[in-house]
């Protein structure tokens, strides 16, 4: 494996049904103190009925995220962002509001992961989460990819048998899964349409059990960069 | 990507599949497919998932498949298991898979 390129890979959300917020991407990349911006867009799938807003904000405890609707206008430190639509066929529900933001560079190496919230009638939209993924550089490495096919039957001869050294690993426990939910994998994965064929895992005792253990961030409501798969 | 031939066996295990035992949410996974086998032996506690592709699932998942046989063991009267060819379990969404 190695260490691919990066390319965003967020893609639409699924629809909601009801009056609800759409957004246009999950999962937006952005450099740390970059002079450009990175943008999505919001709008209701549904008529309000009414007046309404979408407040687009940061949990409080993230710092150094700025939301603007000008994208020539970053004021620092404004965290949170209101978006006004309006109801019926001359209403602007169904058109798309675009939200620029920026992220400041912080005082470390560490990429991290960023929820921005909206919140549409006195909820949080969980149809509407978004996840920034703040890189130090836009070189960053985001994770790994298979550059060629893998086979566990080493010896080609139809089975993982004791002849094949996957069956020795762990004392014929074979592979052992990647990540686990108190460590689990954060990252991506590319296979680029590459197979590992003859996988074999004989384990016991491993709370979750694959090629990948577990995927995702350790909190509960984290990252969108876990993704085996190849594009 | 694809695991043509998978052999995957655990015992006293939670979440079990052949490409991915737990995913969390806010994960994608795409263009992804297995064949072969994935069983439970025997559970740890009552998370009893178990997938031919993926045991638990919490995050997006579209353009997989999975021809694979998935084996759970006889629970107890009070126990569960959720078994399924391609997902275990699931609490996210799902696009042509």
């Amino acid at each position: 494996m190695g260490c691919p390129a990066y390319s965003d890979d967020g893609g639409s959300p699924p629809a909601v049904s009801g009056p609800g917020v759409r957004l246009n991407r999950t999962t937006l990349r952005v450099t740390e103190g970059a002079a450009a911006s990175i943008s999505y867009n919001v709008r209701l799938n549904a008529d309000p009925g009414a007046a309404t807003s979408v407040a687009a904000y940061t949990q409080l405890s993230v710092t150094g995220v700025t939301l603007s609707s000008d994208n020539s206008t970053f004021v620092p430190g404004s965290t949170g962002l209101t978006l006004n639509f309006t109801p019926g066929s001359s209403g602007n529900w169904n058109t798309n509001q675009t939200v620029y933001v920026k992220v400041a560079a912080d005082n470390n190496s560490d990429a991290r992961n960023i929820e921005l919230i909206h919140e549409f009638a006195g909820r949080i939209a969980r149809e509407a989460r978004l996840w920034l993924r703040a890189v130090e550089s836009a070189n960053d490495c985001e994770g790994y990819e298979l550059t060629s096919d893998l086979d566990f039957d080493t010896n080609d001869d139809g089975s993982v048998t004791s002849a094949d050294a996957a069956l020795a690993w762990g004392a014929g426990a074979g592979w052992t899964p990647i990540g686990d939910v108190s460590n689990a994998y954060d990252a991506v994965f590319r296979g680029h349409g590459h197979t590992i064929s003859n996988l074999f895992i004989n384990s016991s005792g491993v709370a979750n059990v694959g090629l990948f253990g577990a995927i995702g961030d350790t909190m509960p409501a984290s990252p969108a960069w876990a993704c085996p798969t190849p594009v | 990507m694809g695991l043509p031939h998978a052999s995957v066996t655990a015992a006293t295990t939670r979440r079990v599949g052949s490409l991915i035992g737990h995913s969390r949410l806010a994960t994608l996974v795409t263009d992804c497919w297995a064949t072969g086998s994935v069983t439970a032996a025997s559970f740890a506690d009552q998370f009893r998932y178990v997938g031919g592709l993926i045991g638990g699932n919490r995050g997006r998942v579209g353009a997989a498949y999975a021809g694979v046989s998935v084996t759970v063991p006889d629970v107890d009267t009070t126990g569960f298991a959720y078994a399924g060819g391609l997902i275990g379990n699931v609490s996210g969404p799902l696009t042509a898979s």
